[in-house]
């Protein structure tokens, strides 16, 4: 199980973000910081499939697979494998959350005869009650897309500020969460708060201007 | 019998085994040898050579039928006087002979060992189990996930539409009933309100396409386009339902609005300018098939419009681009150039036809697996 | 005593395998995944030849019943190390010979001997009938071999492994197989006195 950027160049909004990053990523909890708009989002959506990069090759070995997907030649394949939670809260019209992930199941190729356990079960697992999403608190926000990112349980799993507007008890339990997810898949998460998950991550880091650089290698 | 035996004969002696014991004369040490090459056929063919024996289940039954050892060999501590020992024998401590092997080994196979009973075997069984070990959980992915491509999901769509929708779009129609008359007394057909109504259902069906949930659905193994064509798919077929019972001639419908003018009737007789032909049954005259051509090839149109729009420059800017454009259709109306205008001349049907196919042209592009267009993601923080 | 093959019972619970019987690294895998009735089939194969093995080895019923037991429980400790299609029979095999050769070195650095190798039956003076003075005579030739020749000769004569196997079972070079076999089937012939005992049957008759 291996996620590989090779080379990649990436601009957002016209500006270029990310020039010839090169990773190599296995299982395990992947941090990356790095001050604002120097392109942790970017590469995490890379990663995601949402933004194609200018030049360079996005590449997901899955568990049991012989070959690796890439995440522009083969779109649909390369999919089937991830769960994403983006940075922005999630804001939707009136929906309840179990409404709204079995939408997702759905889009996410959930059998329909499993898809209301499988909802059942990521919500359990994020510890997220039913209700309007509307009246949802950040935290229930952010439990949310987890959720949503879970559906499938996915090899790659992409979160980008999953910590932000968490209280410490939910911080606790997404620590805990993310520890047993990064068990056996890739988990790459972009965080402000680098010190509340640091201690359990695999690697660390960081995204400035000049780069892309492993917190601990030799500058 | 024993080719096993043999093997092991040929083994520790270097030589092939032993003639039968039923040649006792051979005096000289390596007599067995000498003779092996004629006799080997002769001992594999046949196991118990020794004569006025009978055969005894092997005391070396301990192992199992995996492990064959040497089953049914002679016990030969029952035969009185056989001549064990064929000659050949060189004695202790010299050259080990063939003859001299297969005796020891006969004798070995009688060696009996406390086999455990079948009910040790059980109890044995009963202290193992519990370290089988558990099987692992199976992970969701392998089980749950349907391989399928991802279809157009219109029952799991259709969340997305409140019922504040389903009857905000029927009244519009209703009102659009009501307004049918002065519509035709301007030479419009009903296809005019079709694009508004499309605009708006794409807006409100679309209205949560945006920020962290566009981007989830676009992370989910469907094309942008799929996303967008069926979150279209509803409110269109929707549209296309409710035009159907508006203008076409139902029997049973006629009857209930009676008093009512329907607008199809009216529109209908404006274009004749005669009187009001009575609804002859299910199927419509070709002036109603006309006027609801004229709907489905304006909604058609504007919803592939919408979709190919969405997928270039967003949501809102589709919308805006869309009205602008069904202004601009409706203004050429005063150079008789609308394509909204009552069905008139031969040129009318083959115009609707073909607005009706660049529709379909359009939204077909949803059907495509591959990644066609980038949608706009959401800003960055 | 030839235990009764379960194979009956295989047929009907791996889902009608109708060919015969299972072979050992098929029982294996399943084991690995959980399977009772793997395990059990299993168990009925070996339990009697690994017993066999471990009894001609110490001459002891209680140790080798202690040691069988081993045997199986650490088989079933290692079964996620198991690669099908690994041959099953000298692994087991190994394990056992591992296990008692443990339980000699253990023996000996308890600085008093393993227990004393059973009698065949307390010898009463007379009317010993030939049978039980023939095994007393084939279980002390047995002992009499070394270790390693004994464990060869068991291997190859009553359980029926092959040279190869043989070798990967005691730790051995294939070559050395061959010669131990010599040695001790030699040794077994002197000392089992065929003349004599030739003798002793016909006085008996």
């Amino acid at each position: 199980m291996r996620l590989t950027f090779k080379d990649v160049t990436a601009s957002y909004n016209g500006r270029p973000v990310l020039a010839g990053v090169s990773l190599s990523l296995g299982p395990g909890l992947w941090l990356f910081t790095g001050p604002n708009g120097c392109g942790k989002s970017t590469l995490l959506r890379c990663a995601a499939g949402i933004l194609r990069p200018r030049s360079g090759r996005v590449r997901l070995l899955p568990r049991d697979a012989r070959e690796e997907i890439d995440a522009w030649d083969d779109p649909t394949a390369y999919r089937w494998h991830l769960g994403y939670a983006p940075q922005e809260l999630l804001d939707l019209p009136e929906t309840t959350a179990g409404r709204y992930l079995a939408y997702l199941a759905a889009l996410k190729g959930v059998r329909p005869a499993c898809r209301p356990e499988r909802v059942a079960a990521v919500m359990a697992q994020v510890s997220l009650p039913d209700g309007e999403v509307p009246a949802f608190s950040t935290g229930q926000r952010r439990r949310l897309a987890l959720a949503a990112a879970l559906l499938n349980d996915p090899d790659l799993l992409i979160l980008d500020e999953p910590t932000q507007g968490l209280d410490p008890d939910e911080l606790v339990r997404l620590r805990l969460l993310l520890v047993e997810l990064a068990a056996d898949r890739i988990v790459l998460v972009a965080t402000h708060l680098p010190e509340a998950l640091s201690g359990c991550a695999d690697g660390h880091y960081t995204i400035t201007a000049e780069g892309v650089n492993r917190v601990g290698d030799p500058a | 019998m024993n080719r096993r035996w043999d093997e092991l004969i040929a083994e520790v002696t270097g030589q092939a085994p032993a003639a039968p014991a039923d040649v006792p004369d051979a005096a000289a040490p390596d007599a067995g040898g000498a003779d092996g090459p004629d006799r080997a056929a002769d001992v594999s063919a046949g196991c118990a050579p020794h004569a006025g024996t009978t055969s005894v289940t092997c005391g070396a039954v301990a192992a199992g039928p995996g492990a064959a050892c040497s089953p049914g060999l002679v016990a030969a501590s029952a035969a009185p006087g056989s001549p064990r020992r064929p000659a050949g024998t060189a004695g202790p401590g010299g050259h080990l002979t063939p003859a001299e092997a297969e005796a020891v080994l006969a004798r070995l196979a009688t060696h009996l060992v406390p086999l455990p009973t079948a009910a040790d075997t059980e109890a044995l069984i009963d202290r193992l189990r519990p370290l089988l070990p558990q099987p692992a959980p199976r992970r969701f992915r392998d089980f749950g996930l349907s391989r399928e491509p991802v279809a157009l999901l219109l029952r799991a769509q259709l969340q997305h539409f409140r019922p504040a929708w389903w009857l905000a779009s029927l009244a519009f129609v209703l009102l659009g009933l009501l307004a049918g008359p002065s519509l035709a007394a301007r030479g419009l057909s009903p296809a005019v309100l079709a694009p508004p109504l499309v605009i708006g259902g794409v807006l409100y069906g679309f209205r949560s396409l945006r920020g962290a949930a566009l981007e989830i659905e676009l992370s989910c193994p469907v094309t942008p386009a799929q996303v967008a064509l069926g979150r279209m798919l509803v409110p269109l077929l929707y549209y296309l339902v409710l035009g159907a019972v508006a203008i076409l001639p139902v029997p049973g419908l006629a009857g209930a609005l009676s008093g009512a003018v329907l607008p199809g009737q009216a529109l209908v007789a404006g274009s004749t300018q005669g009187a009001v032909p009575a609804p002859t049954g299910v199927f419509p005259e070709p002036a109603y098939a006309q006027l609801f051509l004229g709907w489905t090839a304006a909604l058609l149109l504007f919803a592939g419009l919408m979709l190919t729009l969405t997928l270039y420059v967003g949501t809102a800017t589709a919308a805006g681009l869309a009205t602008v454009l069904w202004g601009l259709l409706c203004a050429l109306h005063t150079v008789r150039l609308s394509p909204f205008a009552l069905p008139a001349g031969p040129r009318w049907t083959p115009v609707q036809l073909a607005l009706l196919a660049l529709g379909l042209l359009l939204l077909a592009t949803g059907l495509y697996r591959r990644r066609l267009f980038h949608w706009p993601p959401g800003r960055e923080a | 005593m030839n235990s009764s093959p379960p194979c009956v019972v295989l047929r009907v619970t791996f889902r009608g395998e109708v060919s015969g019987l299972i072979r050992d690294e098929e029982l294996c895998r399943q084991v690995q995944e959980g399977s009772e009735a793997a395990l059990e089939a299993l168990v009925h194969r070996y339990h009697r030849p690994i017993f066999a093995y471990l009894y001609r080895l110490t001459m002891h019923q209680q140790t080798a019943e202690d040691l069988t037991q081993e045997t199986f429980t650490r088989l079933l400790a290692q079964i996620h190390t198991y690669r099908f299609p690994r041959p099953f029979r000298p692994w087991i095999y190994t394990i056992a010979h591992n296990l008692y050769r443990d339980h000699v070195k253990a023996a000996a650095r308890r600085a008093f001997p393993a227990a004393d190798p059973d009698r065949v039956r307390p010898s009463p003076v007379v009317d010993l009938s030939e049978q039980i003075a023939e095994q007393a005579a084939l279980s002390q030739a047995l002992r009499a071999l070394d270790e390693g020749e004994r464990a060869v000769l068991l291997l190859r004569f009553y359980h029926g492994l092959s040279s190869p196997e043989v070798a990967e079972v005691v730790g051995i070079p294939p070559g050395t197989v061959r010669s131990r076999l010599s040695r001790a089937v030699r040794k077994l012939r002197d000392l089992l006195e065929p003349t004599a005992a030739q003798d002793g049957r016909s006085e008996m008759r």
